[in-house]
């Protein structure tokens, strides 16, 4: 954080010199009549606009983003240690955000994940609803889902509804949000597969997720927030219940998630 | 006291500028694995290139109605 602080303050103050001399050499330009030191001023002032306008605001270290989501991971591991209903997460897909719905049923269009052993006997609609976090007719509860920041963001970044594109488009944009707009991970790619699709990121920003050492059953279950993202982003697109198949951790801080359909 | 640059001089000097920052900015959307260790708003850059193409094309257009 420290470095990136000293970056940013070393290209606030250079900006800044930029610009005074600038604006210096074409008042000089003026008084003298100087087209060479016009010239000058105008590109030092105008570069210097430029490196002040485009620094960053906000900028937070990975490591920060990772220690503020294991706190939510560690709760949903003690809610499954403790309620015992099995260790599988069911995404739902959520409701269309233009679609008229009556305010008893505006949760449905929060990105939603049903834990339960199994999805023999779907979780009620009503339930989902009512924003139950037990659900009284299946064995299981509900959580929001831990991606549900980031798909918002992506939403937000494209100004785009995913419930609105097919899962084949899906596979072109997100990973393309998530590396260019987000920067989540260097490389991303997903790609459908018969009943299912197929993740990989490289560079991942959670990666402390998949090492042994901090592994939480929850991320075993849901994944990291990015993939937890992706999961609820397929959900939503295909209307179809999502389930984390398979993640593994490769070299380079990669992580390869294989999503299946309900 | 009088600015020393004519319509000409900053119609070059917008279209030198717009050409860089068209680019660079170019080169940060192609390589997504390079531009993460970048601390810069790309989309903002974007916005100042086509802001001085958008200038560049202002001056031919005034210096067209001037000729005419």
């Amino acid at each position: 954080m420290s470095s990136t602080s000293r970056k940013s303050n070393v290209a606030l103050q250079l900006a800044g010199v930029f610009l005074v001399l600038g604006i210096l050499l074409l008042a000089l330009s003026m008084f003298l009549e100087m087209q060479v030191a016009a010239f000058i001023g105008l590109s030092l002032t105008f570069w210097g606009a430029v490196l002040a306008l485009t620094r960053r605001s906000k900028f937070v270290e990975s490591e920060l983003l990772d220690s503020t989501a294991r706190s939510a991971y560690s709760t949903i591991d003690r809610m499954i240690t403790d309620l015992n209903y099995g260790a599988q997460g069911f995404y739902i897909p959520a409701y269309p955000g233009d679609v008229a719905l009556p305010n008893y049923l505006t949760n449905l269009r929060e990105p939603a994940v049903y834990i339960s052993s199994s999805f023999d006997v779907p979780p009620s609609i009503d339930e989902l609803a009512s924003g139950k976090f037990i659900s009284s007719q299946t064995r299981g509860f509900f959580i929001s889902s831990p991606g549900s920041g980031i798909l918002s963001q992506v939403e937000k970044q494209l100004n785009l509804d995913l419930s609105k594109v097919t899962t084949a488009e899906l596979c072109e944009i997100l990973p393309k949000s998530l590396t260019e707009y987000l920067n989540l991970a260097r490389k991303a790619d997903l790609l459908l597969e018969s009943n299912g699709a197929n993740f990989k990121a490289v560079g991942i920003i959670y990666d402390s997720f998949y090492v042994a050492r901090s592994k939480f059953k929850s991320a075993n279950m849901l994944g990291c927030p990015v993939v937890s993202a992706v999961a609820s982003a397929l959900a939503k697109s295909s209307g179809k219940t999502v389930v984390v198949k398979e993640q593994e951790l490769l070299p380079e801080n990669s992580v390869n998630v294989t999503f299946s359909f309900v | 006291m009088i600015f020393p640059l004519s319509i000409s001089d900053i119609s070059l000097w917008l279209a030198v500028v717009s050409i860089i920052l068209l680019i660079t900015s170019e080169l940060l959307y192609a390589s997504p694995d390079y531009a993460s260790h970048i601390v810069l708003d790309k989309c903002l850059l974007r916005l100042i290139a086509v802001g001085c193409g958008l200038g560049f094309l202002v001056t031919v257009l005034m210096r067209v109605v001037g000729m005419v």
